[in-house]
């Protein structure tokens, strides 16, 4: 599974489960515009965190991802910092 | 660019600003707890203020982080306060990055003694734990005194001994500049510390809320002598965080409002010190 696949399949699981009805996803996507809240938000990182064994927002200085796009690219880079 | 990022000593006259926007506390209140924490000893490589969320330079979140190491039997054990966690609402989904930040510091254990109901079941994906489920509303001056006690203010002369340690002496003469009442009971040739931080908010009496104490079971033992000391300055009603009734003390314990923790340390209930409430007053 690559982090890509990894965050669109977590960000409609979240939505799932907590009822939210989501746009197409596509990288372009502004994540205060996809309908998720605070708890999804919450629940997103942590869970790909878990999943991806990675935590980009322990990071000094972190940049906040304003699409989904950026949040998958936040992910790659630090997947590709780790190994 | 959106950023989270750690408060700089420059940032205070906008965060100011912010706190305001989003608290109901006024600007005074703000520069006040901004100064206290400048002033706090914070230990060495750890967040003075906290975390912000910047947008470009403009403050649109932020999670004011109390660090403080509290020396337990000669250790050091770092524990830190979450308060004043507050983001813009066009910025709202963003909050729990400004938490996420804060608790990367593994070395702590964190506390959050006032989360706001809407952020309790994402302290609850963050790992957090309530560590008190509820408070005890109770009236000290009820209760019996042990033969002898005597409750005297914190005075800077204080000095330790086998019954009262320099770590618990640095705890009264800091919250006793705080603003705080920070008390010696002594009974049977021992010295027992305890602080109170006193909320006037109430129309009717100010409320002392226990924020220190080695333990509630030493609070219960020397409530009637506390309690007439409190009585004596107006304080009939005195408030601490439980987990259910306490027994020995004439009050009563309302459940709701649970109090988070996350890291190594137990947090006691009795035992809020360094926290917003007792920095920054009520």
């Amino acid at each position: 599974m690559t982090v890509r696949s990894a965050v669109y399949d977590q960000v409609k699981t979240i939505a799932e489960e907590q009822k939210k009805s989501l746009p197409p996803l596509t990288d372009e996507l502004r994540l205060l515009e996809s309908g998720l809240d605070s708890l999804c938000i919450a629940v997103l990182i942590a869970n790909l965190d878990d999943e991806l064994k990675i935590s980009p927002f322990d990071a000094d200085d972190v940049e906040i991802p304003v699409t989904l796009g950026d949040l998958v690219r936040i992910y790659e880079h630090a997947a590709t910092t780790v190994a | 660019m959106l950023r989270c990022r750690e408060i700089r000593e420059d940032d205070v006259d906008a965060l100011v600003d912010l706190l305001t926007r989003g608290f109901a506390s006024g600007r005074d209140y703000w520069t006040r707890a901004l100064g206290r924490l400048r002033d706090h000893p914070t230990p060495r490589g750890l967040p003075k203020y906290g975390y912000v969320l910047d947008d470009d330079g403009a403050l649109v979140g932020v999670l004011l982080l109390i660090f403080t190491d509290l020396r337990v039997t000669g250790e050091s054990r770092i524990r830190c306060n979450m308060s004043s966690w507050y983001v813009d609402p066009d910025y709202r989904s963003y909050g729990p990055l400004l938490a996420l930040r804060a608790i990367r510091h593994k070395e702590a254990t964190f506390f959050n003694t006032s989360p706001a109901p809407h952020t309790w079941p994402i302290l609850d994906k963050q790992g957090f734990v309530p560590f008190a489920t509820g408070r005890t509303i109770a009236i000290p001056v009820l209760s019996l005194s042990p033969r002898g006690a005597r409750v005297q203010a914190f005075q800077l002369d204080v000095r330790p001994g086998q019954d009262l340690n320099q770590a618990e002496i640095d705890v009264l003469r800091h919250h006793a500049n705080y603003g705080c009442l920070s008390l010696i009971c002594e009974v049977d040739g021992e010295r027992h510390p305890f602080v109170f931080g006193v909320d006037r908010r109430y129309w009717l009496m100010p409320v002392a809320h226990l924020v220190y104490c080695r333990n509630l079971r030493e609070f219960v033992h020397l409530a009637g002598p506390l309690g007439r000391f409190l009585a004596r300055r107006g304080c009939i009603v005195v408030k601490f965080n439980s987990n259910g009734p306490t027994r020995g003390i004439v009050g009563r314990h309302y459940p709701g409002g649970p109090k988070y923790r996350k890291g190594g340390d137990q947090i006691r209930p009795g035992d809020v010190a360094y926290s917003e409430q007792a920095m920054f007053g009520y």
